[in-house]
C-alpha cells in the first residue's frame, strides 16, 4: 500500500491511469453502459481476471502472435530485457522495468501500453458519445478497476461529472479503503457493485493479502447512505468459497444489510483472464483449476433465494 | 473520352488535393458508364416490354406507359456502386497522418511499396495498418469518411442520362467487396493485393473497429446519404438472448431514431469462423468475441474457452 500511495503522488497533474473504457458493457449495472477501467488494487487475488489493474502506472501486454520479428524491441530495450530467436521474442520480465520505449517503436502493436494518463475530460467525451444509448435503456457510467478508489480524486472528478450530465453512475469496489474517502465517493454515486470474497478474515487475508474487517465495516456503512443501490459481488472461487458454509455466513451478513442491497450477483470462477497472465509476465496460479458445473453455482443460487435474497448468476 | 492525366501524388500537398484527383478519375469513369448505361436501357425500352409488371401497377395503366418507358420518365435514377469508399477514407487518414502530417514516409516510398504490393517493408505496413481507422467513433477519420462520401455523391452527380437524371451512388455492393477485390491492389490502409474490401457499402473494416457496436453505429451515423448505404453489424447470439433481448431491442430503437441509418444487416458471429480461428489463429489477430458484457480476442483465449465459446454458439442457434 505504501507503494501505491508513493506512485499516486506521482500522478500528473489531475490525470487518471486508465486502461480501458468499455463501451456497451451491459453486466455492470444497469442497461447499456460504459465502464471505466483504472489501474491500482490493494489486494492481489490469484484469480484475477484483469491482472494488468493491479499496478497502478502503466505497463506492457505483448502479443506475440502480432509480431513481424523486427527485433526493434530489443535494440531499443536500455535494459536487455529482450532477446530474439528466430521463431520468437524472449522477454525477461525481472530485468523490464515498465520504460515503455519498446511499445512506442513496435510497429504491428505487438506490444501493447496497458494503462494511459488521461484527464477528466477526455474520459467524460468519450463516455458521453453513448449517451443516447444510456438514456434509453437506463445506463450510464461505471467506474471500475482495480479499485477504483486508490485514484479517489480521478474518480470523484468523474462522478461529479457524469451526474452533472445527468448520466446514472455506479463504481465496483473492493471496499478496502478509508471510509471518509469513500463516504465522498458514494456522495456521487447511485450504484455500487460491492466485491465480498471471503466471511472469514484470515482466510480472506492469505489469498487477497488483506483482511476483511475493514470491506464488511464499510459495506455495513454504505448502505445506510440514503439513495444508494447497492449490487453485492461474489466470485465463487473453487475451494476458497464455494462450499455452503461460507455462502451461508455470506447470507447472514446480507440479510441484515437491509433493502439497499438489491441482489447478490455469484460470478463463477473463469478463465478468460489466463492469457492476460503470460501477455503481462505474471504466472497464473489457477491454471490447474477447473471451472464449477453449471449445477454446483445453480445449488448456490438457490441457497441464496432461500434466505429471501435476489440472487443473479453472472457469465 | 480519354482518362484525364491527374496531379502526380509525389507533388501534391495534402490528402484533399489525392481526393480531388481520385475524384476527377471517378468523374470520367462516370461519364463512361453514362454512356453504356443509356445504351443498355434505350436497348431494353425498344426490345424488351415488360407488360406483365405493366399491369401491376396504377401509374403505368393510367398513363398507358410500359414500365421501363415510366421508369425512364418519372422513377429512375442511374446508380453507380462505389465500392471500396471505407478504404479510400482509411487509406486517406493513414496518408495524411503519416506522409503530410507525420512526414515519416514520403509519397514516393508509399506508392513504390504499394506497387510492390507491400514486399518487404512489413515495419511500414503496419504503420499503415495501425493508423487510426473507420469505425471507432474517431473524428479524425470518420471526417475524412464524411468528407469521401460527399465528394463521391458530388461527383457522380455531374453527370446525368440521356433522360436528364443525374447518377446517384448505391450501396448494395454484394459479394463485389471480396469478388472484385481480388483485382484490386494493395491500398495505404495497409490492405494487401487481392485481399477483401470493408463489406456492405458503409461498414468497417473487418476487424478494424474495436470499440464496440456502439462506437461503430456512431461512425456510420456521420455519413451523409445513407439512404443508399448497407452496413452491416455481427452480434454474438447471447446479446439476443433472454433480458439482453430488451437492450437490443432499445439499441435497435436508438440508432432508428436518432441515426437515421435505415439499413442494417445484423449477424452473428459463425461457428465455422471460430473453428477456423482456432485452427489457423494467424489468420484472425483481431477477431474479438464478447464474453456477456466484456471483449477478449479470440485467438487469445484458453483452448478450452474457446471451445465453451463455439459450443455456446452452435447451442444457441438449435
Amino acid at each position: 500500500m505504501r507503494q501505491q500511495e508513493e506512485d499516486l503522488l506521482s500522478l500528473k497533474d489531475g490525470k487518471g491511469v486508465v486502461f480501458n473504457i468499455q463501451r456497451f458493457s451491459i453486466n455492470d449495472g444497469p442497461g447499456i453502459r460504459s465502464t471505466v477501467f483504472l489501474k491500482g488494487c490493494p489486494l492481489c487475488c490469484p484469480w484475477c481476471q484483469n491482472p494488468e489493474s493491479i499496478r497502478l502506472l502503466p505497463e506492457i501486454f505483448t502479443r506475440n502472435i502480432k509480431c513481424i520479428r523486427c527485433g526493434k524491441c530489443a535494440d531499443i530495450c536500455p535494459n536487455g530485457a529482450i532477446s530474439m530467436t528466430k521463431d520468437s521474442r524472449n522477454i525477461d520480465w525481472d530485468m523490464c522495468n515498465y520504460c515503455l520505449k519498446c511499445v512506442e517503436v513496435c510497429p504491428s502493436k505487438s506490444i501493447e501500453l496497458v494503462g494511459e494518463y488521461k484527464t477528466v475530460d477526455e474520459v467524460i467525451e468519450e463516455v458521453m458519445k453513448d449517451s443516447g444509448y444510456y438514456r434509453r435503456t437506463g445506463g450510464g457510467i461505471t467506474i471500475s478497476g482495480g479499485e477504483p478508489l486508490v485514484q479517489w480524486k480521478f474518480t470523484t472528478a468523474l462522478l461529479q461529472k457524469a451526474k452533472q450530465k445527468g448520466v446514472h453512475t455506479a463504481i465496483d469496489t473492493t471496499g478496502y479503503f478509508n471510509w471518509d474517502i469513500m463516504d465522498k465517493v458514494l456522495d456521487y454515486t447511485k450504484l455500487v457493485l460491492y466485491d465480498v470474497k471471503h466471511m472469514d478474515s484470515a482466510k480472506h487475508k492469505k489469498a487477497t493479502g488483506v483482511p476483511n474487517e475493514q470491506i464488511l465495516e464499510n459495506l455495513r456503512k454504505t448502505v445506510k447512505k440514503p439513495g444508494l443501490k447497492v449490487w453485492i459481488r461474489y466470485p465463487v472461487i473453487p475451494s476458497f468459497n464455494d462450499s455452503q458454509e461460507v455462502l451461508d455466513e455470506l447470507c447472514a451478513f446480507a440479510a441484515e444489510l437491509g433493502p439497499a442491497v438489491e441482489k447478490i450477483s455469484l460470478l463463477p470462477f473463469h478463465k478468460f483472464g489466463e492469457l492476460k497472465y503470460t501477455a503481462g509476465g505474471r504466472v497464473y496460479a489457477y491454471k490447474d483449476f477447473s471451472v464449477l458445473s453449471d449445477a454446483k453455482v445453480e445449488k448456490l443460487g438457490e441457497l441464496i433465494k432461500s434466505n429471501g435474497l435476489h440472487v443473479e448468476i453472472g457469465k | 473520352m480519354e482518362r484525364p492525366v491527374t496531379k502526380d501524388p509525389r507533388e501534391m500537398e495534402s490528402c484533399d488535393e489525392l481526393l480531388d484527383a481520385i475524384c476527377e478519375q471517378l468523374d470520367f469513369y462516370t461519364k463512361i458508364s453514362a454512356v453504356s448505361h443509356n445504351i443498355g436501357h434505350q436497348t431494353i425500352m425498344e426490345t424488351n416490354a415488360d407488360p406483365l409488371n405493366s399491369l401491376m401497377l396504377d401509374d403505368t395503366l393510367e398513363k398507358g406507359m410500359d414500365l421501363y418507358d415510366y421508369n425512364k420518365e418519372f422513377d429512375s435514377e442511374p446508380q453507380l456502386i462505389t465500392l471500396g469508399f471505407v478504404n479510400i477514407a482509411d487509406s486517406l487518414a493513414a496518408v495524411q497522418k503519416l506522409v503530410f502530417n507525420e512526414k515519416k514516409y514520403t509519397m514516393d516510398e508509399l506508392l513504390t511499396a504499394l506497387k510492390a504490393n507491400w514486399e518487404g517493408v512489413e515495419e511500414m505496413r503496419q504503420d499503415f495498418l495501425n493508423a487510426p481507422k473507420y469505425g471507432n467513433d474517431d473524428d479524425e477519420v470518420d471526417n475524412w469518411a464524411v468528407k469521401v462520401k460527399t465528394k463521391i455523391f458530388e461527383t457522380v452527380q455531374k453527370t446525368k442520362d440521356a433522360w436528364g437524371n443525374p447518377f446517384t451512388i448505391d450501396g448494395s455492393s454484394a459479394i463485389a467487396y471480396q469478388a472484385l477485390a481480388l483485382g484490386i491492389g494493395a491500398t495505404p490502409d495497409g490492405r494487401m493485393m487481392s485481399d477483401c474490401m470493408a463489406d456492405g457499402s458503409c461498414s468497417p473494416v473487418a476487424g478494424a473497429d474495436k470499440k464496440g457496436p456502439t462506437a461503430v453505429l456512431n461512425s456510420v451515423g456521420k455519413i451523409p446519404f445513407l439512404h443508399t448505404g448497407l452496413f452491416n453489424q455481427r452480434f454474438m447470439p447471447a446479446f439476443v438472448e433472454g433480458e439482453n433481448i430488451n437492450i437490443f431491442a432499445e439499441y435497435l430503437r436508438e440508432w432508428y431514431e436518432k441515426m437515421t441509418i435505415p439499413h442494417i444487416q445484423f449477424n452473428v458471429i459463425n461457428s465455422e469462423i471460430l473453428k477456423d480461428a482456432q485452427q489457423t489463429p494467424e489468420k484472425y489477430p483481431d477477431l474479438q468475441v464478447r464474453i456477456a458484457g466484456y471483449s477478449a480476442y479470440f485467438v487469445d483465449l484458453p483452448h478450452e474457452t474457446q471451445d465453451s465459446i463455439i459450443c455456446r454458439t452452435e447451442h444457441s442457434f438449435i
